[in-house]
């Protein structure tokens, strides 16, 4: 089963005494070769799993970070193809788990989740799926041994908390978000961050992944006892607008720096 | 057929909640409060009391027996939304929803608009109940809507021109949602259409739903029987929901009317007649989307059905066949406008101009004896500008 690599890889970062680091890239930002060589530039730095975004025309849960590299990477003609291609090119080169972070309206254009799954992808990440609505992926998902990750808010009650603790795959985890809003990096470790570790680490046994405004080395620091592991996106994406030619070493010295920052 | 949806917001396989982890409990909160007033006398007489004073309700049912006349068929009786206090059927939605924001002790209000019409019902009801409030607004429209952001500005709101993807009503929900997401433990978002996750689309629907029941009365009183035919455009269809629901179970045939812009084989907003089902804006529904589910851009000269969704219920209602979806260009918009202009002296908006159009069609088809209720859904004012630009092209385009 695909989604047995997810626990697989949460086991080898928690046994090397650290939280595990999942970097995020926007499949074909700025094209999908570069998307591929920045993957490999992760898996270098030391990156656990990877999370590979699937570009969307109205992503509400994007901050200006990502909603611009979706916008590139749809102008420059970036399809469905395109991201599957990517990701499984991914998966074949660095031998990591690849997630992909997808809104759910493109998944239901597909009719069935069975490309998902012939691209390598262990775990389908949906951020406009609410709880209540996971049964319109969780057959498919669960056929073809795709794990379908849950989100945990700061504003999630602690009950609610609990029956999100009960619907996740056994290898999977919980996604945290660590902020009250959208994605992009923020100053420092967002405040709502530990009191949701905290609460969530009282009511789910599975392990707890942190994303949503997680800057950098410093911010890893800071949860890298209390979070399983962490997701870094926007800041990564920023990066890589930044550096253009020379992404690909600014990445990896950027995701050793978060390794580095995440042992216990 | 259920009137009603689900627990989960469900109608049929349309609505239920699409949304991040982080808005469900303030749906949550708000379904509950939304239920408990529903129930509670005393918010109930406050809806009533500000419907009447404040809005000015009931809304006059019209008969424009002089275009009835000149059509030579049906008898056409309008349903005069456009004379509520701030000129559209909106208020009717926003009273209600703030209200709710107040019985939930918040006290900042977010809004998106198209046309405009939205956010000044928002921003009017945020003066009133002394509400901080905040308006997205695509920056096209905040071009072709000048007036109404200016109006919205004296009342006291602040406009958010936005800047993403089309620049219009989409891109201001976009907006919206994203700026909920971040303050949603102070802030309620006054969503402006039967759309979004559930409860908005029973809940704009049910305040909505004062039109058709004054209209239900009004039309028997006038003509002591219920009309044939009921007419009302759709965009995110809260107009046309609000007048269809309480005829549901009669034997009223009604029509639901889209924007086809420049034609449905070009640019449009025809999201029933030409979209597919698909998750957009927190609810399953029609879609106007690409074959791999990227959300098309809409295009309509009336900024207010200028949107590639539509409401939940509106899609059950279509695949049930219980509503009858068909469209109308921009062209045969603007004349519908004039010739109800001309003919009555009303100037309505281009929103509800095609009602209008569809209306005057059907009641030539129908013939002399029988009767058609459409929805006048708000005023034109805001729309004299662009109008004038449009038949200023259209006279390039021929010269």
């Amino acid at each position: 089963m695909a989604k047995a690599e997810i626990g697989q890889a949460l086991a080898r970062a928690a046994r090397e005494g650290r939280a595990a680091v999942m970097p995020f890239l926007v499949a074909g930002d700025p094209s999908p070769d570069a998307t591929v060589d920045l993957a490999e530039a992760c898996a270098e730095g030391g990156a656990d799993l990877l999370e590979v975004g699937w570009p969307f025309s109205d992503p509400i849960a994007d901050g200006p970070s990502i909603q611009a590299a979706a916008q590139r990477a749809l102008a420059s003609g970036v399809r469905r193809q395109e991201v599957l291609a990517t990701c499984r090119r991914i998966h074949e080169r660095t031998a990591l788990p690849v997630l992909l972070l997808s809104y759910l309206n493109p998944l239901l254009a597909m009719g069935d989740l069975d490309p998902v799954a012939e691209a390598g992808l262990c775990a389908l990440v949906v951020p406009d799926l609410a709880l209540e609505e996971h049964r319109l992926l969780r057959p498919a998902a669960d056929a073809l041994g795709l794990a379908l990750i849950p989100f945990a808010a700061p504003t999630t009650t602690d009950r609610r908390l609990g029956e999100i603790g009960r619907t996740v795959d056994a290898d999977a985890f919980v996604y945290c978000v660590s902020v009250m809003g959208v994605t992009g990096a923020r100053q420092g470790l967002p405040e709502a961050a530990l009191p949701l570790l905290r609460r969530a680490r009282q009511a789910i046994q599975a392990p707890l992944v942190l994303g949503f405004g997680i800057s950098g080395a410093q911010a890893v620091s800071e949860v890298r006892h209390a979070a399983d592991g962490v997701i870094v996106g926007s800041a990564l994406v920023d990066l890589i607008e930044d550096q253009g030619r020379a992404a690909p070493r600014a990445v990896a010295a950027f995701v050793r720096e978060l390794v580095q920052a995440a042992h216990r | 057929m259920p009137t009603e949806p689900d627990a989960g917001g469900h109608f049929g396989a349309f609505g239920g909640r699409f949304v991040p982890e982080t808005l469900v409990p303030a749906l949550d909160q708000l379904t509950a409060a939304f239920q408990e007033a529903m129930a509670d006398w005393d918010f109930l007489g406050e809806l009533d009391r500000l419907n009447r004073q404040y809005t000015g309700r009931p809304s006059l049912l019209y008969h424009a027996q002089a275009l009835s006349r000149k059509l030579g068929g049906a008898d056409l009786y309008l349903k005069r939304e456009d004379l509520n206090h701030t000129g559209a059927h909106k208020i009717n939605n926003t009273i209600g929803q703030a209200l709710l924001t107040r019985r939930m002790g918040k006290r900042k209000l977010i809004a998106e608009t198209g046309a405009g019409q939205h956010g000044v019902a928002t921003a009017t009801v945020a003066a009133l109940f002394g509400m901080d409030c905040e308006v997205f607004m695509g920056e096209e429209d905040v071009r072709r809507q000048a007036l109404n952001v200016r109006r919205m500005e004296l009342l006291g709101a602040r406009v958010r021109p936005v800047t993403s993807g089309s620049r219009t009503l989409k891109d201001a929900i976009n907006e919206a949602l994203r700026a909920w997401v971040s303050s949603v433990e102070d802030t309620h978002y006054v969503i402006g259409s039967v759309m979004g996750p559930h409860p908005f689309p029973q809940m704009v629907r049910t305040f909505q739903s004062v039109i058709g029941r004054e209209a239900r009365a009004q039309i028997q009183d006038e003509t002591g029987r219920l009309p044939d035919l009921l007419v009302a455009a759709v965009g995110g269809g809260s107009n046309a929901a609000g007048l269809f629901h309480p005829f549901l179970d009669d034997p009223v045939q009604m029509v639901g009317v889209e924007a086809a812009g420049e034609g449905l084989d070009r640019r449009h907003a025809a999201t029933l007649s030409r979209g597919r089902p698909g998750v957009l804006h927190g609810a399953r529904s029609y879609v106007l989307q690409d074959a791999e589910g990227q959300i098309m851009e809409a295009h309509s000269l009336s900024a207010g059905l200028d949107y590639p969704g539509v409401g939940p219920e509106h899609s059950l209602w279509k695949e049930s066949g219980r509503v009858t979806y068909t469209s109308c260009t921009d062209q045969e918009a603007v004349q519908a406008l004039m010739q109800l202009a001309q003919s009555e002296g009303i100037l309505c908006a281009l929103e509800s101009a095609h009602a209008m159009a569809e209306a005057m069609a059907r009641a030539v088809e129908l013939g002399p004896g029988k009767t058609i209720v459409v929805c006048l859904s708000g005023r034109g004012d805001k729309d004299v500008e662009e109008i004038s630009r449009f038949l200023e092209a259209g006279r390039d385009g021929e010269g």
